[in-house]
């Protein structure tokens, strides 16, 4: 009886320790699947990092690049556009506000006082300044683009000649006033001209005691050549 | 009695290894899990968030490219629209030493000078090889760039044929000349032919590849 229990005893220890040894076994292979699980899911981050950064540092290199090759292009390229703006803008002003001179010398030759003695001495068209009339052209000093400014600018017109009274000083004076009217083409161009008698400089012919020639000046000097077209 | 007692106690030790390989077990992957996977999701959605921004980053350069292209574009077409608005200039760049294309203008308006009866000057009729144009050598530039080179006209002649050189000169086809000055002097002796000073500017063409450069 008593070995009979002891067989029992030893079948049930043995028993006992096969449960126990499967058990541990069996935890420990789920552990390692589940460690291996989670082994491969590091595996995945990490082999989806290094793509990751290798996409990183690929467009790193690509915006480091394009800025680089943007930093240089747009200034230059504002630069140019700028530039052949005003370009444009100068060469328009040269074609459209270029003065023309022989609409003026027309009318002078067109636009005589009835009397056939009369005759102009000097005629005489240069830069208009500030300060009226023929003044000096701007300096260097002034400013470096002053010449090119004002050949694109404003013109007078000063003309000397004699001419011959006759009837009274008032009314050569007004047949003088009726020339400027009809100057059409110099009044559009360098404005209303203005004739001025200098009595007090009238000449006499030795061989005509009785003719008197008086100097006169017209003047014009609000001129603003613009054509307004491009031809 | 005994026998309940000495199984207990083996049963004792078996759960106690048990739940020591559960504890061993279930630490490895856990610590797996926070260990290294949680810190390399975390380092793998900062490069995911920098490439986005990169991304963003790039989306912006290449409108900035767009705009930079098609500022690339208006300068080519205002080059082109400039070459035509300059057809009508005389070349004479740096890289044509001889001026070519100024003489001719030049010597177009000698032509015209000569056709239109302009005679020289009696003081230098007696230089050698006096012509009534000639260049005064002297370029005057403008604010942007334009130059002109500025020509004497000196001569004596008829104020119709004057005016009738001038109007051609001015409306040349071939190059734009632009009067500065003029001084008529009338003949002192009342003859027809009087004397003409004319400063004029011939528009040289500009190098427009290389405006704005």
């Amino acid at each position: 009886m008593f070995e009979l229990n002891l067989i029992k005893d030893k079948a049930k220890a043995r028993q006992r320790r096969r449960v126990i040894f499967l058990s541990i076994v069996s935890i420990l292979f789920l552990s390692g699947l589940v460690a291996i699980f989670v082994g491969s899911l590091f595996w995945r981050e990490t082999t989806e990092l290094a793509k990751v950064n290798d996409a990183v540092a690929a467009r790193e290199a690509e915006r480091a690049a394009l800025d680089a090759d943007l930093n240089i292009r747009e200034p230059k390229a504002k630069k140019r556009r700028n530039a052949l703006i005003d370009a444009w803008n100068e060469d328009m002003a040269v074609l459209t506000d270029r003065p023309y001179f022989n609409p003026l010398l027309e009318d002078i030759a067109d636009n005589t006082p009835q009397t056939p003695d009369f005759w102009y001495k000097l005629i005489t068209i240069s830069v208009h300044t500030a300060q009226g009339g023929s003044g000096p052209r701007g300096t260097a000093g002034e400013d470096e683009f002053a010449q090119s400014k004002e050949l694109l600018n404003t013109r007078s017109l000063l003309a000397d000649g004699y001419i011959k009274i006759e009837g009274s000083d008032i009314l050569t004076e007004s047949e003088l006033a009726q020339v400027a009217t009809s100057m059409s083409e110099l009044r559009n161009l360098v404005g209303e001209p203005t004739f001025t008698l200098d009595v007090s400089n009238e000449i006499t012919p030795p061989n005509a005691p009785e003719d008197r020639y008086v100097p006169f000046t017209m003047r014009a000097a609000q001129t603003q050549f613009s054509s307004g077209v491009i031809e | 009695m005994a026998d309940s007692g000495s199984g207990s106690g083996d049963w004792t030790a078996g759960i106690v290894a048990i739940v020591a390989a559960l504890l061993l077990g279930g630490g490895i992957p856990i610590g797996l899990y926070f260990g290294l996977y949680t810190p390399k999701v975390a380092e793998r959605e900062a490069a995911q968030a920098k490439l986005s921004t990169l991304n963003t980053e790039m989306e912006i350069l290449l409108a900035e490219a767009d705009t930079v292209r098609k500022l690339e574009e208006d300068g080519d077409q205002m080059a082109e629209r400039l070459e035509v608005l300059e057809a009508r200039f005389v070349v004479a760049d740096a890289s044509d030493k001889d001026k070519k294309e100024l003489k001719v203008a030049a010597s177009t308006l000698q032509t015209l000078a000569d056709r239109h009866d302009l005679r020289l000057l009696r003081k230098r009729e007696s230089q050698a090889g006096a012509t009534t144009v000639f260049p005064a050598n002297d370029d005057l530039v403008f604010e942007n760039g334009l130059t002109a080179m500025k020509y004497y006209v000196e001569a004596q002649a008829e104020f119709h044929d004057f005016g009738r050189f001038l109007t051609e000169v001015e409306t040349l086809s071939s190059a734009v000349v632009i009067p500065d000055t003029l001084r008529c002097i009338g003949d002192n002796n009342g003859g027809k032919r009087h004397l003409f000073q004319l400063t004029v500017y011939i528009v040289v063409r500009r190098d427009i590849d290389n405006i704005g450069r």
